[in-house]
């Protein structure tokens, strides 16, 4: 990826990147110019998305504590896989969004997902009418030369999906999204695209609207997301990839049949990516050791799963295998961060290393400051003391007199915490106002 | 010996793991207790170290070096740089110090109060609000150990006090007379000296003014200033603080005197508050003035005004009676929608509709699209109506959420870190129940989303019938600007046929309708409870004056497209009527009596049961034309001539009787497919006899799909088996007919195959240099987007339209087109649209 440091950075990414960071929320676009390290793990990912461009599957899980950048990782992925021509869908796993469900909450994992569709000139989502239109497009070209009725044209292009489970109501969306702008429809255009997010709730719905029998549900969330891949090579991309974060949601679920029904959706997901019988599809998941290997309720909890991602027992004392299902995150060291500085500061200046606001020795000062105010936190868990640093930048930026040592030392490091511990307390509960009591609790 | 030493260490490890198992419970009873035991446990640690139980800085039990704020019950989150070991005298001096505004914790709520009003669950708010003050912290640089004083009693004016505003002061003959600031010599925060503090003995050099604030420091203070710049400072305050072109340190110097007269002054000495309001319009003016151009002043500033807001909500006659404005920018919800949210929480009362707007509004979750932005008006009635039918009387927010707080790091290095609390009302605005309220936005959204367009695309016809037609019925039965052509509707229905030339009336139409304007008309229609036959929208052609219609009452919710079991029937109909037509005896009964079967075979529903009798009457009452019949049947394959013979049979079937009539017609169907003429009977006797030969319609595929059997659930269960099977078998069918039907249908549309414009594509070719990668028509495209740095979406939409391209998916090619080439996008996805000419450069190479 350093070759890319070079690289112009346009003032829109630039803005974005800056932006989100400050807030504390990883950016959607221009991670390369601030991805650091983790050389071995983008190009496992890398050559998992060559092979879903090529017609194949993958599944890869991507494992790392809180604050080590799972996120900030699969949105990398994400971008790469962009570049390479395919769509991605994204979204997080939460209470009421899961792999398996039968109360609406797999339908909304899965509209949440659409809605994030992502294509390389739409990165930050709502890409669905996007591949829609490419389709449809292409057809259109097809049946001007070849003299045929577009619509027939486009319904032979679909062909291929019908062969698939819920295949002919998904053409015949597509269809209706193409009768809707022939006809000047717009409410059926809007209406398609929103059969095709998952966002109708009943068939009857459905049916008045696009004239179609079922919809996307619980039932079918997969076999939808497979159609998809399919549906985005023929629009013209080279497959689907889907990231899921959050996925230590799975591992919370209190009951042990519907946690393990979710299991068994990730092992089909798996034995689908392995055995061939998905196309153009690949998963990328994102969850925490516990997700994985806990005992009682992890993925290991699942034999079968086990099983598959056992690690290769060669694999220890500093040897990795990068060729597993899983890739281990180790998190940051202060090498990585002081590098991420510089990309940072590389960013804000838009490239140009004469507008660098602060120098070399500058970046050491403010890591010996988050030192001294959070201990090891500021490079473990990042996310706050890159929050300070931008800050120190804009400050700096804005305020070209100051010297940058006198600012540093009023910089404010805050422990960074893990909500998913914070939510285990009760609501009720008065003291959780407090936020980092329970941050280095030891007996 | 070596064994021996091997039982010795057996022992040893055994012993120890009975210990381990002996005290585990105890862990387990330890590690699991409430987060409250164990900081009060932790206290206990401290305790045995003799510290008193108030509020102060003690050492950090975890960072050594470090000290850490006690709030009286449990650590707070503030930690600062651990002083020296304090001498004896010291300590017990700290022990007795009341800390400055003991920041207590007092914000438990009450468990199982009876339900009360919001008014007196306010009040009652409002009072143990009161003391829990904002806790005020020492500097974290301060290297002394921080004893600050307790508010000092200050003077109307004169001598070390705060000058009210109104009040004049004269300072080295300097008059100010618009007060709020501190003069005076020994008033300190935070045990050290007050950095606005103006001390009259300072020594003041009027000439030269610093007034480019050459000397100001980034931490200005009043003492430390350089004698130039106080002459300039004062001549700020006695100038009325607005003059341009201040240096912001000035500005800075006179906010910290506002900051300690709001957090210590104001937040120990309830008397003081009407003041609040006085500070903070002076600060929103000031951040309004020298704010524009520095950010480090509208930050501190802002967060400055939020603070005080927080203060003047913790009295009930502050909280807003309305919602608040709802700005395009919804970044982050305003405190006192929070408050007032909270509150409703509080006191288990339903959210009123309009503050569950504002609420949806601010929602982090929820996702504001242009529609909402564009049609304002639509969408919050349209909300408004939908949270009403979901929620009733309103939707009362779950209780959990953080506390409200706010921690506002004050610009004064002497304040530092302010949190100010609201007694116990919990921030649930981005909790709960977000996934209904986002719904319900997402609903309204949608249901305005093709009007939303429309009047983007053409601002000046809100209001006309085109853009009224688009309007959800739910908002159509509010304006009565409908009720003309509903009334006119139920007129024409009563009649056999109506001229399309009356449908016109108030559409501006001549002659002949577009497509989209057919559409529409439709559409319209539906919305108000009405059918049109002809319907473009299920395949008809668009209307034109000298056309006639039939005009009949739909169900609602009847369907506003064409299903496949739709389009196969129409299809049935349009050969049925074809053969009958063909010799001369095209006549309603003989159609019905056949063919009334075909609808209860397909499925049908009672609306489009309804449409296809009108449809088949109208087919009858117009002349049709059938001269393009032959030729269309003849493009279709063998296979798909195939599927529709067959679905004449068993539609023939249905009724588990074969008629003569149904033979003489089924057969002339298939002499029209060209199909073999003596297979019929041959075909019907294998359909009754349980289809032994069936006909392959598609080579179906051998996988079978795992599906995951779900835990057993009623309702997963219910779809029967032989339904199931019924519905794969003829759901292929009906998916072959659709298509096949998509194809026969130009001839039912008197449009024809003509409704290509074809005036675009002439040109296209000759105009356009073909770019890198791109077909004709893009490289067009592209050529007229650059024709201009930026775009709005509807002028694209409407360049597409031109070119008979739809938009996102050109947008889309010509960005991919231009990645492939120099990485960038040639149109940037953000509105305004800025097209990049560089990257068009590269394209043109």
């Amino acid at each position: 990826m350093s070759e890319q440091q070079a690289a112009t950075i346009r003032p829109r990414e630039r803005d974005a990147l800056l932006q989100a960071l400050r807030t504390g929320v990883v950016p959607r676009i221009g991670q390369q110019h601030i991805q650091v390290a983790r050389v071995h793990e983008v190009r496992a990912l890398v050559s998992d998305i060559e092979r879903i461009a090529d017609g194949g599957a993958g599944t890869r899980f991507v494992i790392g504590d809180y604050g080590s950048g799972k996120t900030f990782f699969l949105h990398v992925v994400r971008s790469i896989a962009l570049q390479q021509k395919l769509v991605t869908v994204h979204a997080d796993l939460s209470p009421d969004r899961r792999l398996h469900a039968t109360g609406g909450q797999a339908r909304s994992l899965y509209a949440e997902l659409t809605r994030n569709m992502a294509t390389r000139s739409k990165p930050d989502g709502g890409a669905m009418a996007n591949v829609v239109e490419r389709f449809i497009s292409s057809a259109l070209t097809e049946a001007a030369a070849s003299g045929s009725a577009p619509e027939s044209v486009v319904r032979t292009g679909l062909d291929r999906l019908s062969e698939l489970t819920g295949g002919y109501d998904f053409a015949e969306v597509i269809a209706k999204y193409w009768q809707g702008h022939d006809s000047g429809n717009d409410q059926l255009k809007i209406d398609a695209v929103r059969w095709l997010r998952g966002e109708f709730s009943t068939r009857t719905d459905a049916r008045q609207a696009l004239g179609v029998r079922t919809i996307i549900d619980d039932a079918n969330f997969y076999d939808q997301l497979k159609l998809l891949a399919v549906f985005v090579r023929l629009a013209g991309f080279n497959g689907l990839l889907v990231c899921l974060d959050e996925m230590v949601n799975l591992y919370k679920m209190a009951n042990t049949q519907a946690r393990n029904s979710n299991y068994e959706q990730i092992l089909r997901i798996i034995n689908d990516s392995t055995q061939g019988t998905a196309e153009g599809l690949g998963f990328v998941m994102g969850g925490t050791p516990d997700f994985l290997m806990d005992p009682r309720r992890g993925l290991y909890s699942y034999q079968a799963l086990q099983s598959r991602l056992a690690e290769n027992p060669f694999a220890r004392d500093g040897i990795v295998d990068y060729s597993g299902p899983v890739i281990r995150l180790p998190n940051l060291t202060p090498e990585d961060f002081y590098i991420l500085l510089t990309n940072l500061r590389n960013v804000q200046a838009g490239g140009d290393p004469s507008a660098y606001l602060l120098p070399d020795e500058g970046l050491q000062s403010y890591m010996r400051h988050c030192a001294e105010r959070v201990g090891d936190a500021y490079f473990r868990t990042p996310r706050n003391s890159i929050k300070g640093f931008l800050d120190l930048l804009a400050v700096l930026e804005q305020n070209q007199q100051l010297q940058w040592s006198d600012v540093i030392a009023r910089v404010e490091v805050e422990v960074e915490t893990d909500p998913d511990l914070e939510d285990t307390t009760t609501p009720s509960e008065n003291g959780s106002d407090n936020d980092d009591e329970l941050t280095s609790f030891r007996l | 010996m070596a064994e021996s030493v091997g039982h010795a260490i057996g022992t040893v490890i055994g012993v120890l793991l009975v210990i381990a198992i002996l005290a585990t419970p105890f862990f387990l009873v330890y590690h699991f207790a409430t987060k409250k035991n164990r900081a009060a446990k932790k206290q206990g640690r401290h305790m045995t170290q003799g510290h008193a139980e108030a509020p102060n800085w003690y050492p950090d039990p975890q960072r050594p070096g470090l000290e850490r704020w006690w709030t009286g019950n449990g650590w707070g989150p503030q930690t600062r740089q651990a002083t020296p070991p304090p001498s004896r005298g010291e300590t017990r001096r700290r022990e007795v110090a009341p800390p400055p505004t003991p920041p207590r914790s007092a914000e438990a709520p009450p468990v199982a109060t009876p339900p009360k009003t919001i008014a007196t669950r306010r009040s009652a708010d409002a009072g143990r609000a009161a003391p829990a003050r904002p806790a005020m912290f020492p500097p974290a640089r301060s290297a002394r150990p921080a004893t600050p004083e307790p508010p000092r009693p200050v003077a109307a004016s004169g001598v070390d006090g705060w000058i009210p505003v109104g009040t004049s002061v004269k300072v080295a003959g300097y008059t100010i007379n618009s007060g709020l600031i501190y003069v005076g010599r020994r008033l300190q925060t935070a045990g050290r000296k007050e950095p606005s503090l103006i001390d009259p003995k300072l020594k003041v050099q009027g000439r030269p003014l610093d007034l480019e604030g050459r000397w100001l420091d980034y931490w200005p203070s009043y003492d430390q200033l350089h004698p130039t710049s106080r002459a300039a400072y004062l001549q700020w305050l006695s100038a009325g603080r607005r003059q341009r072109g201040t240096p912001v340190g000035y500005v800075f110097l006179f906010m910290y005197g506002l900051e300690r007269r709001v957090f210590v002054d104001i937040s120990s000495d309830k008397r003081l508050l009407p003041e609040l309001p006085i500070i903070r319009q002076e600060m929103s003016a000031l951040i309004d003035l020298y704010g524009a151009d520095n950010y480090s002043l509208r930050r501190y500033g802002t967060g400055f005004l939020e603070a005080i807001d927080l203060m003047l909500l913790q009295d009930d006659k502050h909280l807003p009676e309305v919602p608040p404005e709802l700005p395009t920018d919804r970044w982050e919800a305003p405190l006192s929608l929070r408050v007032v949210i909270g509150g409703f929480a509080a006191d288990g009362v339903p959210v009123p509709p309009e503050w569950a707007l504002a609420w949806a509004w601010f929602h982090p979750e929820t996702r504001v699209r242009t529609a909402a932005h564009r049609c304002f008006e639509e969408f919050s009635t349209m909300f408004l109506k939908l949270y009403a039918a979901k929620h009733g009387v309103g939707l009362v927010p779950a209780k959990s959420g953080r506390a409200i707080k706010l921690e506002y790091r004050a610009a004064s290095a002497a304040i530092q870190v302010v949190s100010l609390g609201l007694g116990g009302v919990k921030d649930v605005l981005a909790k709960g129940d977000r996934g209904s309220l986002e719904q319900l936005v997402e609903q309204a959204q949608s249901s305005i989303d093709a009007y939303s367009r429309y009047v983007g695309k053409r601002p000046d016809e809100r209001g006309t019938a085109r853009a009224q037609a688009l309007l959800p019925q739910e908002l159509l039965e509010d304006t009565g600007a409908a009720a003309p052509f509903a009334s006119k509707l139920a007129q024409w229905s009563a009649r056999d046929t109506v001229s399309a030339n009356e449908l016109f009336g108030g559409w501006a139409i001549e002659g002949r309708a577009t497509k989209s304007d057919s559409v529409m008309i439709a559409q319209y229609a539906q919305k108000l409870g009405y059918g049109i036959e002809p319907d473009a929208r299920f395949g008809g052609p668009s209307y034109s004056a000298d056309m006639a219609v039939r005009v009949f009452r739909l169900d609602a919710g009847a369907s506003q497209t064409a299903s496949p079991e739709y389009q196969s029937a129409t299809t049935v109909i349009h050969l049925a009527i074809a053969v009958s037509a063909a010799d001369g005896t095209a006549d309603v009964a003989e159609i019905e009596k056949v063919f009334a079967h075909a609808e209860s075979r397909l499925g049908l529903r009672h609306d489009e049961i309804v449409r296809l009798e009108n449809h088949a009457l109208w087919l009858l009452a117009s002349p049709v034309k059938l001269t393009g019949l032959g030729k269309r049947i003849a493009e279709l394959s063998e296979h798909e001539r195939e599927t529709l013979g067959q679905l004449m049979v068993e539609v023939a079937l249905e009724d588990g009787v074969v008629t003569v009539d149904e033979i003489k017609s089924v057969t002339k169907i298939f002499k029209l497919l060209s199909l073999d003429e003596s297979s019929v009977t041959a075909r019907l006797h294998s359909a009754m006899t349980g289809g032994s030969d069936p006909v392959l319609v598609r080579p179906g595929s051998l996988q079978r799909e795992t599906t995951i059997p779900g835990p057993p659930d009623a309702e997963e269960q219910t779809p029967s088996a032989d339904f199931a099977l019924d519905l794969a078998s003829i759901e292929q069918k009906l998916q072959e007919t659709a298509s096949v039907s998509a194809l026969l249908r130009d001839i039912f549309d008197e449009d024809g195959p003509a409704t290509e414009p074809p005036s675009v594509q002439a040109e296209v070719p000759v105009s356009a240099k073909s770019l890198a990668g791109l077909d004709a028509k893009h490289s067009r495209l592209a050529e007229r987007l650059a024709e201009q740095a930026a775009w709005d979406r509807v002028e694209i939409e409407r360049l597409c339209a031109e070119l008979d391209l739809l938009p996102d998916g050109a947008i889309d090619t010509l960005n991919e087109a231009a990645f492939d080439a120099c990485d960038e996008p040639l149109l940037e996805d953000e509105e305004p649209m800025t097209f990049n000419h560089t990257a068009y450069g590269e394209l043109q190479r």
